[in-house]
C-alpha cells in the first residue's frame, strides 16, 4: 500500500447564516421504524403440497419481477438522465414551459419524460442556501409541514376539551383552514392479542368481512431454509 | 475528549488543559460541524443475477460484502451510518481508521465510503473495506473508473475471507461486468470455504458514472448501481 502527502487542504463547509428559509423547530418528534425480529413462525400445514407450488411460484415470479424493474428502472434512469439537461437547455429563459419532453424510436413508438411540478422532499436547507443564496432560496423555498396528533395516545378524558382548544388557538390565529381532521375505527390496543382468546374463530372469520386484518405476502428477508 | 475529561466537564469539575486536550477538542468541535456531503449510494435490487436482464453500457462488478455500510471523513477519521449518523461503534474501527486516513489523506476526495466488518460474523472484526470515494466538490464528475484508479493507487483488493485480519483495511475488488457470471459462484464457493455468508452477492456499477450523491433519503436508491443477491 502507498500513501503520498496531501496535496491542498479542501476549505471547511461554510457554516450556516440562519437566513433564507424561515423555519420552525419541530424538534422533539421522533420517526421511528420497524425492525426485522428474525422470528420462527408456525409453518402453514400444506397436506397436498399446494403450499410449496405457491411458494415456489412466487419466489420465481418475484425473482423475474425485480429482475425485469430493475432492467426498466436502469433504463428510465438513462433517459432521464438524456432528457435532463435538454429540458433546463430548451427551456431556458422561456416562460410557457412545456410539462414533457417526448423521447421516440424508429417505429414511431414514443415515451414521455414529464417534469412534473412535484418536487422530492428536502429536509435540510443547507444546500439549497449554499447553491442559491439566501435571498433566493428563502424566494423559492418554504418548509411546509404537517402536524399529526396521534388520538388514541391522548387521555379519554382530556380528548374533547383538547380538540375544543385546538380549534379555538387556530381560529384565533386565523388559521382554522389549516386543521383539519380524519375519524377512522380502529381497534383498541389489544385487540390484535386478546382477539384469540376472547373471539371464537367464527366471530374472527366474519370480522374479516366488517375489519379485515392487514395481510401481506412477504418475499423480502427470509433466508433459505433447509428443507 | 478522553471519557475522564468528559466525565469532568459534565460534573463542572475545574480542569487545567495541556496542548494536547485543547487539541482534542479542537478536532472535536471540527469534527462535529462536518456532516457527510451524501448518504452511501443505495443500488436498486436487481434480483438473482443468474435472472437479471442484460445491462447497457460499460459497468464492472464488485463483491457485496455483509458489514455495516459507513461513511468515513478522512481528515477528522469519523464514521457515520448509512442514515448520516454518527457511528456508535467507532472505537471499535480505531485502527483501521488511522490507517485508513493516513494512507488516502492526499487525495481528491475527503470521504471514503466504506463496509465496517464487525460483529455479523466473525471475519476481519474492526477492519474496513474501501468501496468507493465521494469525491470533492472540483472532482465530483469523476467517473467510477477515475475513482478506482484513485483507489488502486493507495488499497490493495483482497478478495478471501480468509486473509481477512481483524483492524485492517482493504479495497473492494473490482471486476469487468463480463466476469459477474464467474465471480457470483466463485463469491458462494468462498462463503461455502468460509462457513459464512461474508459475501451476499454482487453489486454492479456503472463504470462512466459519477457517485451517485444525494441528500434527500439514505432510502433513495440509483439506478447507476444494482445489487444481484443470492437471498431475497
Amino acid at each position: 500500500m502507498k500513501s503520498t502527502a496531501k496535496s491542498a487542504a479542501t476549505p471547511a463547509p461554510a457554516p450556516k447564516t440562519g437566513v433564507g428559509i424561515k423555519k420552525i423547530n419541530l424538534g422533539g418528534i421522533i420517526a421511528t421504524s420497524p425492525k426485522n425480529t428474525g422470528k420462527e413462525y408456525p409453518a402453514l400445514p400444506d397436506p397436498d403440497g399446494e403450499v410449496a407450488r405457491l411458494v415456489t411460484e412466487i419466489v420465481a415470479d418475484q425473482d423475474a419481477l425485480d429482475a425485469l424493474d430493475a432492467s426498466i428502472e436502469i433504463k428510465k434512469g438513462e433517459l432521464r438522465a438524456l432528457a435532463t439537461p435538454f429540458y433546463f437547455e430548451r427551456n431556458h429563459g422561456l416562460h410557457e414551459i412545456p410539462s414533457s419532453i417526448e423521447a421516440r424510436n424508429a417505429e414511431g413508438k414514443s415515451v414521455l419524460v414529464a417534469f412534473q411540478n412535484r418536487y422530492t422532499q428536502c429536509s435540510d436547507d443547507g444546500p439549497l442556501i449554499e447553491l442559491l443564496g439566501g435571498e433566493r432560496a428563502g424566494r423559492f423555498f418554504r418548509q411546509a409541514f404537517e402536524l399529526k396528533i396521534a388520538g388514541d395516545k391522548v387521555p379519554e378524558a382530556a380528548v374533547e376539551t383538547l380538540i375544543a382548544e385546538l380549534q379555538e388557538l387556530f381560529a384565533r390565529h386565523n388559521a382554522s383552514e389549516a386543521l383539519s381532521a380524519k375519524a377512522t375505527i380502529k381497534p383498541t390496543a389489544d385487540f390484535h392479542a386478546a382477539r384469540h382468546s376472547q373471539l371464537t374463530v367464527e366471530e374472527n372469520l366474519t370480522l374479516e368481512k366488517i375489519v379485515p386484518i392487514v395481510v401481506q405476502v412477504k418475499t423480502k428477508g427470509r433466508e433459505k431454509k433447509a428443507a | 475528549m478522553s471519557d475522564e475529561l468528559q466525565t469532568k466537564l459534565r460534573d463542572g469539575t475545574p480542569v487545567v488543559f495541556s496542548e494536547g486536550v485543547w487539541e482534542a477538542i479542537g478536532e472535536q468541535l471540527t469534527a462535529s460541524a462536518v456532516k457527510p456531503p451524501a448518504f452511501p449510494a443505495r443500488p436498486i435490487n436487481g434480483g438473482p443475477l443468474e435472472k437479471a436482464r442484460p445491462k447497457h453500457g460499460s459497468w464492472a462488478c464488485e463483491p457485496k460484502v455483509n458489514g455495516w455500510r459507513a461513511l468515513v471523513h478522512i481528515p477528522t477519521c469519523f464514521m457515520w451510518n448509512r442514515h448520516g449518523e454518527r457511528l456508535s461503534i467507532e472505537k471499535e474501527f480505531s485502527s483501521a481508521l488511522a490507517r485508513l486516513c493516513s494512507t488516502c489523506n492526499c487525495q481528491p476526495f475527503e470521504w471514503a465510503d466504506c463496509e465496517a466488518l464487525e460483529r455479523r460474523h466473525g471475519i476481519g472484526r474492526g477492519s474496513l473495506i474501501v468501496l468507493d470515494v465521494i469525491p470533492s466538490r472540483p472532482h465530483a464528475s469523476a467517473s467510477y473508473t477515475e475513482r478506482r484508479a484513485w483507489l488502486e493507487a493507495l488499497l490493495a483488493p483482497e478478495i478471501r475471507p480468509a486473509a481477512f485480519e481483524p483492524d485492517s483495511i482493504y479495497l473492494i475488488p473490482s471486476l469487468p461486468a463480463a466476469e459477474a457470471r464467474e465471480l457470483w459462484p466463485q463469491l458462494q464457493e468462498l462463503n461455502a470455504e468460509a462457513r459464512c455468508e461474508f459475501y451476499e452477492g454482487i453489486v454492479m456499477k456503472r463504470t462512466t458514472a459519477a457517485y451517485p450523491a444525494q441528500l434527500i433519503s439514505a432510502a433513495r436508491e440509483t439506478t447507476d448501481w444494482v445489487k444481484h443477491r443470492w437471498h431475497f
